[in-house]
């Protein structure tokens, strides 16, 4: 008998067609926990990380963690795990919504999907009746399409998990998206799914979670809840994320024409007030997840005209791109756009960013007009529309953007266009103006990305309420200082490596739980003694060096850990940020000495046998 | 409060629950009106409800509250005592996150 975790994995072999239901390892699930963690472990331990992340060796993982769908605040996480298509490496894609509850309720911790599927298949699980069903009908739908025929042809009760067309065309940053609007976003997982001929998993679920202590994690649930900031909660209600672009522009930091400056002269007209007072459905109430407090998710409405539409988002980090990035002030044509990514099923940060990416190079004569079919300027509203639907069908210069901006500048001669890391792109945060966000940027195993750490949180506020800031002392951080970000970065990445794993959103730790609740919670739904917040914060330490120890398996070597040339060498041009740029060279050589690695990024046999990696 | 000419002006921009509670996004204020951060909030906090909004008690700023004078925390300048004068932009933030 488990706690917390169900005990099963369900494996489906999509080349035969066979679906079998083993136990989960006890050690494997003590020691990576869940999701993130577990997934990770699974795949390291499974698959050669050196294979074709598009071939039927590479494998496609859902994780739920050991408190989704235990009713814990936020908890309503699945991770998807796989080897990224677009970065070459570890792919880690978290998604909230009704799928991954319902996929505990069924009563699985894991669901591998290895092989190849011949012809178009989707999968539906009804508790214990598992098939593999023909999905000949349904490929080419868009999510929204899909999960509304996959819900006719099983259960209304029926959640489900797909991908769009994006998925199916082998876009580099295609999603898995669920519950409409809810998308797994980063690093191609959809790609991976669409490559396995898998359109959707569909599951529908009676069985609860069975915590082990149940008195005591009522009384963390409670002692989580209780330090909830409800005035900040109101906040989200009202502006979801998009309520963060002022703050980030007032630092200087918002990606402004693929990353030229973090200021300009529109932020208020796609500031997350002004979604609100003009696009938003819902004024006063978000949408929430199951068990969630905070709300943050948007309905957005085009009335009419050219974008008329309706659905879910956009968020910040999708204004930042489409909007600020791409130099587009019109809010309905970044809402369009991100309509278009949703149904699609295409991350709208990497869409974006590649997008502003080719305006640029467009504009410096590096790409050229006949290969675009249009001229492509910043401030295009048009345009971003168009190339996005462009991209999800590979269809004329479309095909170029769906393998990424890095592969495009590749084809164009110079990557020196390419905002990312770990051709992966950047999300809306210029890191010249937060020293930390760099480090955090350049650092992270998926590449670039803001919620694998949130190192910009730190950078922008200062302190949260959390035990590795408190523990120091600390009361403010200064962004631009540098000096004090190493150790600072290598304990909020192995921080939310634990959150990714246990199946919360991260919300839950920047509006009230810290890692002793979190633990607390962890150790009363499973019964594992973590040894305190040292052993807590070493399984999270655990998890990023496999993840580490994939990516140098799959040969990315720490030659990765960089920025872009402009964010290591061309100085901030104005704003609070001016004149810097980010210090990398003097900030990893002591991150890596933290870590316990060696001067290239490997990790040390002493580390590697302190954390128990083989 | 009376808008003045942006070359003798600075700015005090307001967000999210701050912001509704302020009624507006951002005010002007004459530069010669106030010398630091504590004279300007003091200034327009013109009632109750605006003053608990910024302050835990006179001279202390509420603990969840930022305030950034150019896009630097006054954490890391001189505090409330921080210096403002004419083209200053001064932002007072509470706890936000995106995603």
């Amino acid at each position: 008998m488990m706690y917390g975790w169900t005990g099963n994995i369900l494996r489906v072999d999509l080349t035969t067609g066979t679906t079998t239901v083993e136990p989960l390892d006890r050690d494997k699930a003590k020691n990576y926990i869940g999701g993130r963690g577990l997934g990770v472990k699974y795949l390291y331990d499974e698959i050669d990380p050196a294979v074709d992340a598009l071939s039927p060796q590479n494998k496609l993982l859902f994780v739920t963690g050991p408190l989704t769908g235990t009713g814990a605040p936020g908890a309503n996480r699945y991770v998807v795990v796989t080897k990224s298509p677009l970065t070459g490496c570890i792919a880690n894609s978290t998604a909230a919504g009704d799928f991954a509850c319902t996929m505990k309720y069924a009563g699985y911790d894991l669901i591998i999907l290895e092989g190849k599927s011949e012809k178009p298949v989707y999968l539906w699980i009804d508790d214990d009746r598992i098939e593999l069903r023909d999905a000949a009908e349904i490929w080419g739908l868009d999510s929204e399409e899909t999960i509304k025929a996959v819900q006719k042809a099983t259960s209304l009760r029926a959640k489900v998990a797909c991908i769009g067309p994006a998925g199916e065309n082998l876009v580099r940053f295609a999603c898995v998206m669920n519950d409409a609007g809810r998308a797994a976003g980063r690093s191609g997982v959809g790609a991976v799914m669409g490559s396995k001929n898998l359109k959707a998993v569909a599951v529908h679920g009676t069985k609860g979670v069975k915590v082990a202590d149940r008195a005591g994690f009522y009384q963390a649930m409670d002692a989580a809840f209780k330090t909830l900031e409800y005035e900040y909660v109101e906040e989200f209600h009202q502006t979801g994320t998009p309520g963060v672009l002022s703050l980030v522009h007032e630092f200087g930091v918002l990606p402004t024409r693929n990353f030229s400056v973090g200021v300009n002269d529109f932020a208020d007209k796609i500031s997350g007030e002004t979604l609100a007072d003009t696009l938003s459905v819902r004024k006063r109430m978000g949408v929430a997840c199951p068990g969630c407090p905070v709300a943050c998710g948007r309905v957005t409405k085009i009335s009419t005209g050219k974008f008329a539409g309706q659905g879910f988002g956009p968020e910040y980090e999708t204004i930042g791109m489409f909007g600020s990035n791409c130099g587009v002030d019109d809010f309905e044509a970044i809402a369009a756009a991100n309509f278009v990514c949703n149904r699609m099923g295409m991350d709208t940060i990497s869409t974006g960013n590649s997008i502003a990416s080719a305006m640029e190079m467009f504009e410096k004569g590096l790409i050229p007009e006949s290969d675009i079919g249009f001229p492509l300027e910043f401030g295009d509203a048009d345009a971003i529309v168009k190339l996005a639907q462009m991209t999800a069908d590979r269809e004329g210069f479309g095909d170029v953007l769906a393998d990424g901006s890095y592969r495009m500048g590749e084809k164009y001669g110079t990557t020196d266009y390419f905002m990312g890391v770990k051709k992966q792109e950047f999300p809306s945060y210029d890191p010249r103006g937060l020293q930390g966000m760099g480090l955090g940027y350049a650092t992270g195993p998926r590449g670039a990305c803001h919620i694998r750490g949130e190192a910009q949180d730190l950078d922008l506020y200062g302190v949260m309420n959390w035990r590795l800031t408190a523990d120091r002392g600390l009361e403010v951080l200064d962004p631009l200082r540098s000096d004090d970000k190493p150790p600072l970065v290598k304990d909020v990445q192995d921080w939310f490596t634990m959150i990714d794993s246990c199946g919360m959103c991260n919300f839950m730790f920047f509006l009230m739980v810290d890692e002793d609740q979190m633990r607390q919670l962890i150790e009363t739904a499973t019964g594992v003694d973590m040894g305190g917040y040292e052993g807590f914060m070493r399984t999270g330490e655990r998890v990023f060096n496999i993840e580490t120890l994939f990516n140098r398996r799959a040969g990315i070597t720490n030659e990765w850990d960089t920025l872009p040339k402009r964010m290591l060498e061309t100085p901030m041009p104005a704003g609070p940020a001016k004149g810097q740029v980010v210090r990398l060279a003097e900030m990893l050589p002591e991150y890596y000495e933290l870590r316990g690695w060696d001067d290239n990024g490997n990790i040390s046999d002493a580390k590697r046998e302190e954390l128990g990696l083989a | 409060m009376s808008s003045v000419s942006v070359e003798r002006a600075l700015t005090v921009r307001f967000f999210s629950t701050v912001k509704k509670v302020f009624g507006v996004g951002e005010v002007e204020v004459a530069s010669g009106s106030a010398v630091d951060v504590a004279e300007l909030l003091a200034s327009v906090c013109d009632s109750q409800e605006k003053t608990r909004a910024v302050f835990a008690a006179a001279g202390e700023l509420r603990g969840d509250i930022t305030v950034l004078v150019n896009g630097r925390n006054i954490a890391l300048l001189q505090g409330l005592l921080t210096p403002v004068g004419a083209g200053d932009v001064v932002a007072v933030v509470p706890p936000m996150a995106g995603g």
